[in-house]
């Protein structure tokens, strides 16, 4: 064993783990403000509790009278999964055609593509509930659902191209050779190969759909319908009283699942799943 | 060849000539049949929305009423604007430090945290952890509770003599803070990049090893231009990203994008504008000018990446 | 082939180009297409929905949005169930959120033709009527809604240009918190409750010193600078007219610079980092111990902390002995212009002021209710908080030397530019008399913006 590789194992062990203190710091604050009493949440911001209760838990569980946090889990799980489906189905499609095929009008379209990214929400927030509206999906999970399935999110478009395209041409050619079409291509060598980003892809719509507010608000209008981030805002009242002891116990609750997903697919990212037959 | 040899075969009665057009007209539709879904919700779901707003960009429009045409008053609007001016000049700054620290960060981290370091899962998962807490309602609480004039940086701060600032309110030093909390979230791209590396192939970094290249050596020559595809995706996205960066400055300042404009990102500033002040033909034009400006930017990315992006594929798109 | 295809795309195109713009532009006309929650698609509410469709003859639906925290919705969808049991042929959809978003997506709704029949408003209410999107309650006065006992100051906060359009959900007044248990700590004896601000500024310094940390009290901001015109027989804005000079701005901010220097006031950087959010204010966090509050927060304070305290009325003008608090609106409930069910809409507003066992339910949590009979009903069983609160109410309705003054057209707009103006002088970026005078031309530029339609 080489004396100076262990030392440099430890120093780089050592700066992983400071760092990481700093990263899981606000985690840690989290869980200990959501096991304080109410009223000492603000008025003794300390990270160690000095008294602790599950109340906040409880209390934030029952939400509201008809409702239980448990429903909003559901919900939000439901809009997460058809987009995480439909995102990797749809997008990889469009992303495959930008990469690897020929056709007319290519270049215009992915210049669309890239400015449906640029152009900030905000501005086309009201046409768009407009033309929701008069299909009649206020209220329902289609305008949270329907979009991803007709691959509107270009972030990930944009990001399997530069992924597809890093695959080498020398394997399309080759499958060529072997009688494969332009599908089979698609199905056997690229979806194979691109196994990294698109468990990317999955992770982060999943994420991004579970922690998205604001077009959530937008489209759902009773609680029954309500996901997880509406229902951790249900406890907030700018002027009057908030029960912020169950927003954390509901936060805490809420990252849960999300953190279990990250962790458990990372690994395929760094790792790819069993690849076997084409090397990369 | 070969293949085209096969199955002229089994299409005897077509000229080559023809059958060569049937056979690039039949890609064409397939092509355009990968395409589809996106065309349709494009079509349907987003280019109407965009013309509308192009057009709104040219009214005076108050949401609540019908809008009426005044042409390019918004946009003279808008350059006499003092504050428009004060909230491109907050955005720049934060594009121009956020996005350099927070791809480098990711990059470092992602190179540290690819290999088979024990128990790197975790780690993984931990440096992901504030990307997480996205926009959060807890943020806002968390950054004061951090950055505040009795926060934890002054406590530290203190612990070594120095007298600390009420950083998150002083206008000098609130964006600063945002900057911090930019670069802490940079999960996405460190993701991304460990996704990149992953697809260089190892048999590169076996042969580097056998020629006993340094490991830095082999970071400039393997891993960066193999990852430059990834790096211009992350490059591009940062920057669209952070010149529209909205929520965390409007968690943390609760809308107001304050103290004194210090945190009134272009966005924020839209939104106060389009949502609060009821300028919705006002927000338009300034969403379009967006557009534009970020349009530009993205095609000097583009074609600066023919020195610098290298493509398995040879390089055309 | 490639010809019939581009036409293909083009017609497409411009046919989406023009439902696109067509279907922004039948924003007021679209309300027709009956609501859309009824029609929600592929979950299990499904069946419920398609059964009330089918007796939408006698069944008339009301869309009932507000924001609140987890009591106000508790309560509040009690009523609901009292409601629909007193008036069988009508339901009620709630639609319910934090604040988050609240404003935001009723814009929105409102630009798609879209809105709920029946809307909680804030201190923004004037904004929706100069938009002409809310309903005028006139001809239900006397038939379906009671305004009988309810006090004159409440019904002009909802009256502009002549027109009642919503009715008051609850009493509030400017008062100050005072934290009892840090004048304890200090040994700084409790002010009288007539105090002027001459006794302000000796107390607080005095507060600032005796404790660790905490400053004798925080900026009362725009809503105390209201009271401060009032105590000087002026007003902020009143039927197109700005009642003060910008010599009165400066005076309020001077007045603050003042304290500052003294020592009694918190310094800048904590008083920019206070937040809206009474959980969050810099008294409960134990930065300062006397801040401005509206009474019906006063609960919300209270339980954010093991610390006591007090609400007291504001610091009296010892020049002209005004106190200058007057009684004010927390929210309103007003209909939606395009509502199908006036009538009904009416009714349910009514029945949520008026009827006494529904607001026996819903009690303080939006202030003090309106009716004097609901009122007097619920004070005996009130517990010791809003016992506070209401017997402060009525300090104000009986000693109140201040009319009831709305807020400024361009409402968001306005505090924003308040808000601004404090934090340049706060931070040295501008002498208080430039920024008072600068408030008060981009004030006058506001105010005509707003109402020049």
């Amino acid at each position: 064993m080489n004396h100076r590789l262990s030392y440099s194992k430890v120093v780089t062990h050592g700066f992983i783990i400071t760092l990481g203190v700093l990263m899981l710091y606000p985690v840690l604050w989290m869980v200990s403000s959501s096991i304080k009493p109410e009223n000492l949440i603000f008025s003794s911001p300390g990270l160690w509790p000095k008294e602790i209760t599950f109340n906040n838990y409880i209390n934030g569980w029952n939400v509201v009278r008809d409702v239980s946090f448990g429903l909003f889990f559901k919900n939000s799980f439901i809009i997460s999964v058809i987009s995480v489906v439909a995102n990797l189905i749809t997008c990889s499609m469009a992303a495959y055609a930008f990469a690897r095929l020929k056709f007319p009008l290519k270049k215009l379209w992915f210049a669309c593509m890239l400015m449906t990214i640029m152009l900030p929400a905000h501005a086309t927030l009201i046409p768009q509930y407009t033309i929701f509206h008069n299909l009649g999906w206020i209220n329902t999970i289609l305008p949270l659902t329907v979009p991803k399935l007709l691959a509107t999110d270009g972030f990930f478009i944009f990001l399997m191209v530069q992924f597809f395209r890093g695959i080498p041409r020398e394997l399309d050619e080759s499958a060529i050779m072997d009688g494969c079409g332009v599908v089979k291509i698609y199905t056997r060598i690229i979806i194979p190969l691109a196994v990294p980003v698109l468990i990317t892809t999955a992770i982060f719509t999943f994420i991004w759909t579970w922690d998205d507010f604001f077009s959530q608000i937008l489209y759902l209008n009773t609680v029954d319908k309500f996901t997880v981030p509406l229902g951790l805002r249900l406890f907030l009242d700018s002027q009057g009283e908030s029960s912020w002891g169950a927003v954390f116990a509901m936060s805490v609750l809420s990252m849960l699942p999300i953190t279990l997903i990250f962790f458990t697919f990372q690994r395929y990212i760094v790792e790819g799943i069993a690849t076997s037959g084409i090397k990369g | 060849m070969e293949t085209s040899t096969v199955k002229q075969k089994s299409v005897p009665n077509l000229r080559p000539n023809q059958y060569k057009k049937t056979q690039t007209r039949k890609n064409y539709i397939i092509a355009y049949i990968f395409l589809l879904p996106w065309l349709i919700g494009f079509f349907s779901l987003v280019l109407g929305p965009m013309v509308s707003s192009l057009y709104l960009s040219f009214t005076k429009f108050d949401l609540l009423n019908p809008p009426e045409w005044i042409g390019l008053a918004n946009y003279q609007d808008m350059f006499s604007d003092d504050k428009y001016w004060a909230s491109v000049k907050v955005t720049l700054q934060f594009v121009f430090i956020a996005v350099p620290t927070q791809l480098i960060a990711a990059l470092l981290v992602a190179v540290l945290l690819n290999k088979g370091i024990k128990g790197v899962g975790i780690y993984r998962t931990v440096y992901y952890l504030p990307s997480l807490l996205g926009g959060s309602v807890a943020i806002a609480l968390l950054w004061k509770n951090l950055f505040g004039i009795d926060g934890i940086i002054n406590q530290v701060l203190g612990f070594f003599g120095i007298a600390g600032q009420g950083w998150v309110s002083h206008p000098d030093y609130a964006l600063g803070t945002i900057i911090i909390l930019a670069t802490w979230q940079f999960g996405a791209s460190m993701v991304i990049f460990l996704a990149g590396l992953k697809q260089i192939p190892s048999e590169l970094y076996e042969a580097a090893a056998v020629d006993g290249s340094s490991k830095v050596n082999t970071f400039f020559k393997i891993t960066l231009p193999l990852l430059s595809p990834v790096i211009f995706f992350n490059l591009v996205i940062e920057l669209i990203k952070s010149i529209q960066v909205f929520t965390s400055a409007y968690i943390i300042s609760e809308g107001t994008g304050g103290p004194i404009n210090s945190t009134l990102f272009y966005t924020l500033y839209l939104y106060q504008r389009g949502f609060s002040y009821f300028e919705m033909g006002f927000a338009s034009a300034m969403a379009w000018v967006l557009v534009f400006v970020l349009g530009v930017m993205t095609i000097m990315i583009f074609l600066s990446s023919k020195f610098w992006v290298h493509y398995e594929d040879g390089g055309k798109l | 082939m490639k010809k019939i295809f581009y036409i293909c795309l083009l017609a497409i195109m411009s046919f989406l180009i023009v439902s696109g713009c067509s279907s922004n532009s039948s924003g007021d006309g679209g309300n027709e297409s009956k609501d859309s929650a009824s029609e929600s698609l592929g979950d299990s509410s499904q069946d419920e929905s398609s059964e009330q469709s089918e007796e939408s003859d006698d069944v008339i639906e009301l869309r009932v949005a507000w924001w609140g925290g987890q009591e106000r919705h508790d309560r509040t969808l009690k009523v609901i169930d009292l409601f629909e049991e007193k008036y069988p042929n009508i339901k009620i959809v709630a639609e319910y959120s934090g604040f988050d978003g609240y404003f935001d997506k009723l814009t929105t709704q409102f630009a798609a033709g879209n809105a709920p029949d029946v809307i909680q408003y804030g201190g923004n209410l004037n904004d929706y009527v100069l938009k002409d999107v809310v309903l005028p309650l006139d001809e239900f006065v006397g038939n379906q809604i009671d305004i009988s006992k309810h006090s004159e100051s409440m019904l002009d906060a909802a009256t502009f240009d002549g027109k009642l359009y919503g009715l008051t959900l609850g009493t509030t007044a400017w008062g100050v918190l005072v934290n009892k248990t840090a004048f304890d700590k200090t040994g700084v004896s409790l002010p009288s409750k007539d105090w002027t601000w001459e006794d302000f500024r000796d107390l607080t310094p005095k507060l600032s010193e005796g404790l660790d940390g905490t400053y004798g009290t925080a900026d009362f901001e725009e809503d105390g600078f209201g009271v401060f015109l009032a105590q000087r027989d002026k007003f902020s804005y009143l039927d197109g007219e700005i009642g003060f000079e910008a010599t009165d701005v400066a005076d309020w901010f001077q007045l603050w610079k003042d304290l500052r220097e003294s020592g009694g006031a918190a310094v800048p950087e904590i008083q920019v980092s206070a937040s809206q959010t009474p959980e969050q204010s810099l008294i409960v966090q134990g930065d300062v111990a006397i801040e401005s509050v509206a009474s019906n927060q006063y609960g919300a304070y209270s339980n954010a902390t093991k610390d006591e305290f007090l609400l007291y009325p504001y610091p009296y003008d010892s020049e002209t002995g005004k106190n200058g608090v007057s009684l004010r609106p927390s929210q309103f409930f007003a209909g939606n212009k395009m509502t199908e069910h006036p009538e009904e809409v009416a009714k349910f507003i009514d029945f949520f002021v008026n009827d006494l066992e529904a607001t026996e339910i819903l009690g303080n949590d939006r202030g003090a209710p309106v009716n004097s009979d609901v009122r007097v009903n619920l004070i005996d069983k009130a517990d010791e908080i809003d016992q506070a609160i209401f017997e402060y109410i009525d300090l104000v309705s009986e000693t109140s030397d201040a009319p009831y003054i709305p807020n400024y057209p361009g409402y968001n707009e306005n505090t924003q530019l308040f808000k601004e103006t404090a934090e340049k002088i706060y931070f040295d970026q501008s002498s208080v008399e430039d920024a008072a005078n600068n408030y008060y031309d981009k004030l006058i530029d506001n105010i005509k913006k707003y109402t020049e339609e």
